[in-house]
């Protein structure tokens, strides 16, 4: 089923245990040392940044390529185009298998960038030959990135084919016409809910560690799903759009109060059962969620202005920081305050202080007796190339 | 804001939950001594989860929105609250962070310092904010420095570059930095060095160009000389980029003589891949790469340019350089990587 060698994905994920256990001082070094012999691992995955870099080569070849071919038969019809990126994504999805199976990449940026590749040109190509319409184009993006998700496991498409899920379930909807468009907002939190408690069965699975991160990322996607079936704001919005309300600011959607409800209470709920099971997956989502709550009720009530309203969530986010340092000075329920991953403890340090300067450094340089013109960066042919 | 959020995120994929199965095994092979698989075991009894970062983030965003959110009400009502109401209060802040952050430090050391607590960082930070908003305040509103406007940026940058090596904090040295960018006449922060600065004037290049060396200078000194040798990293950084954006500005700039431009940027590259591998850093192996590729198209582009023009020919070979060097380049990082993981 999965591309990869399986044996090489169930030895990386030992490492990955044993690493996470020597971390946090659990296992001796020397042991650790042992399982690494024991269990090999030859996939190519180079570090993080050579990733990048082999990312967005892959894709500029793979742009460029198709190119050419667009460039030699440029006088031929659309039909025929489209049948060109149809082949060419076939083509790139023969190379990603190659790449797999006789070159080992494992996540090493070039094959992310030719599953993203193959994807495309082939929803590209089928899509325009059936000149599909919005249901017809999520379904085939379903179909396409379902099948990219379970041979290839990787995050990216898993969460494009959980959308596009969504999208068949937002256009069918409104294909059947009004009365099931009204239930439109629950459908959304129904199916997310489906897949959610799916993905968590899924992952209690024995072999879970082929999809591991694949779960974990849909884990939280369901989880923002179902929120946004059920905010306020989206649904008033897109219920405006939909059934044109024409409804005036301050105008309420019918059962408006219940998406009030369920726009507090989601978040809550998420962050309650984060804590009640220590879950950090959920926590971050209900924090993320809580900016929501504040963003969707300003939107509609401008309760207080602005920036008192900033001071003051500042002023409560540094007490509850200070709060939560004092009490989990020595651990808590489960709840510790300290840096695990130690280890490269520099690295982010260095990112850290890099989005200090780039958040808090908002002033512009002294001027002097310059004029700051446009933002074009470079003359003449800069543009052109890159 | 939201970018911080994302990289502490998933620079922090701590969602490796320890698998029972998987030590079960270990030790069931002898891989692991009952020692450890005991405490593992005990450990998935009572299992703990850090909020480290969770509690980090909220800090964050509180002193970003504490001092944004002053910052805007004071802009509002600068006509009913008085200038020295204002000015006091913000003053307050700055002081009480500044006092507690010299009354909590630990010793000076040239080496690396930790903060004595989590909370130390953020208040340094929000001493420094304030303090750059109070400097701000005075010069815009009683002209403080006068017509001096360099010494109204001058002044906080000493203040800034001081704070970050006496109180050892790398986000006040990236500030700082930042600072004596623009008191130079350049924005250099990261998300706006492109569209901030107008890249046309060659006053800005040249300017550019000093101030990269200059922090290219400042990283080796600071690994040579020992002073804060964590700090090399950020110098590094700041100087390669705007070191390399400068070069090739000035290859688009001064088109007539691009070439000599190009060949300097070569050369510089060359000296930073060199360091890039003795420090083993993929990061700067990346970026020194793409600037290279950069101005390396450009240099192939306007030859293509000035043999043929705008045809079908070199339209196709325009394609096939973007895919041949492309190639070239895979291999390139490739083999790069594979040389610096080998040292």
């Amino acid at each position: 089923m999965i591309a990869y060698s399986t044996t090489a994905i169930y030895n990386l994920f030992v490492r990955k245990q044993a690493a996470e256990a020597l971390d946090q001082n659990y296992l001796p070094q020397v042991e650790y040392d042992a399982i690494l012999t024991r269990f090999p691992v030859d996939f190519y995955s180079p570090n993080l940044f050579i990733r990048i870099g082999l990312l967005i080569l892959t894709l500029v070849i793979q742009l460029f390529s198709f190119g050419i071919g667009v460039l030699l038969f440029q006088s031929l019809s659309d039909i025929f185009l489209s049948g060109l990126a149809i082949f060419f994504g076939l083509l790139v999805y023969t190379a990603l298998e190659y790449m797999v199976k006789n070159n080992k990449h494992f996540r090493s940026g070039v094959d992310d960038a030719l599953l993203w590749g193959a994807a495309g040109a082939l929803f590209g190509g089928i899509s325009y030959i059936t000149k599909a319409g919005d249901l017809s184009n999520c379904i085939l993006i379903f179909i396409i990135a379902l099948y990219g998700a379970i041979r290839f496991a990787n995050r990216l498409i898993s969460v494009a084919a959980y959308i596009a899920l969504l999208g068949v379930v937002f256009f069918g909807s409104i294909k059947l016409g009004a009365p099931v468009k009204t239930f439109l907002p629950f459908f959304i939190m129904g199916i997310s809910a489906l897949i959610y408690f799916l993905v968590k069965r899924l992952k209690s699975f024995t072999d879970n560690h082929l999809y591991h991160q694949c779960l974990s990322i849909l884990l939280i996607a369901t989880m923002l799903g179902f929120y946004t079936g059920g905010n306020y704001f989206i649904v008033r919005e897109c219920s405006n759009e939909l059934f044109n309300l024409n409804l005036a600011p301050g105008e309420s959607i019918p059962f408006g109060w219940l998406f009030w409800v369920l726009t507090f209470i989601i978040p809550v709920i998420y962050l309650g059962k984060g804590i009640q099971q220590n879950s950090s997956i959920k926590i971050r989502v209900g924090l993320v969620l809580i900016a929501a709550i504040v963003f969707t009720v300003r939107y509609y009530h401008s309760i207080l202005a602005i920036e008192i309203c900033m001071s003051i969530a500042g002023l409560v986010l540094i007490v509850i920081a200070y709060g939560l340092t004092r009490y989990l000075k020595s651990p808590k329920h489960g709840f510790a305050n300290v840096d695990f991953g130690s280890k490269d403890t520099i690295a982010k340090l260095q990112v850290e202080s890099l989005v200090v300067s780039s958040t808090f450094n908002n002033q512009p340089a002294d001027v002097g007796n310059n004029k700051f013109g446009g933002g074009d960066f470079g003359g003449g042919g800069s543009s052109g190339e890159f | 804001m939201l970018i911080h959020i994302i990289i502490c995120i998933t620079f922090n994929y701590n969602y490796i939950e320890m698998n029972q199965k998987v030590f079960e095994q270990l030790h069931s092979e002898g891989l692991i001594s009952d020692v450890s698989f005991d405490n593992i075991k005990t450990k998935q009894e009572h299992p703990l989860l850090s909020v480290y970062w969770e509690i980090k983030t909220l800090l964050y965003l509180g002193v970003l929105l504490l001092s944004s959110g002053l910052g805007i009400l004071v802009y509002k009502n600068i006509d009913t609250i008085g200038h020295q109401m204002i000015l006091l209060f913000i003053a307050l802040v700055c002081g009480g962070s500044f006092f507690y952050c010299f009354k909590n430090n630990k010793a000076f050391s040239i080496n690396r310092v930790t903060a004595p607590n989590a909370l130390f960082n953020y208040i340094l930070l929000l001493a420094c904010c304030t303090f750059i908003i109070l400097i701000g305040y005075l010069q815009y509103h009683y002209q403080l420095f006068g017509n001096r406007y360099g010494l109204a940026s001058f002044f906080p940058m000493v203040v800034l570059f001081f704070s970050a090596y006496y109180f050892d904090h790398l986000g006040v040295l990236s500030m700082a930095i930042v600072n004596l960018a623009g008191w130079l006449g350049i924005t250099v922060t990261p998300i706006s060095v492109l569209t901030a600065n107008d890249f046309n004037s060659s006053r800005i290049i040249f300017t550019g160009l000093a101030l990269g060396v200059l922090l290219i200078v400042m990283a080796w000194a600071t690994r040579k000389r020992k002073i804060k040798q964590h700090f090399e990293l950020s110098y590094a950084n700041f100087g390669t980029h705007i070191l390399l954006i400068s070069c090739l500005a000035a290859m688009f700039h001064f088109d007539t003589v691009y070439l000599l431009w190009f060949f300097l940027m070569a050369a510089m590259v060359g000296y930073f891949y060199t360091t890039a591998i003795a420090d083993k850093s993929f990061y700067f192996i990346l970026i020194i790469t793409l600037y290279a590729y950069i101005g390396f198209t450009y240099v192939v582009f306007d030859l293509l340019d000035k043999i043929g023009g705008v045809t079908l020919s070199i339209l196709y070979m325009g394609f096939l350089y973007f895919i041949l060097s492309g190639i070239g380049l895979i291999l390139f990082l490739m083999n790069t990587n594979k040389k610096i993981k080998a040292v």
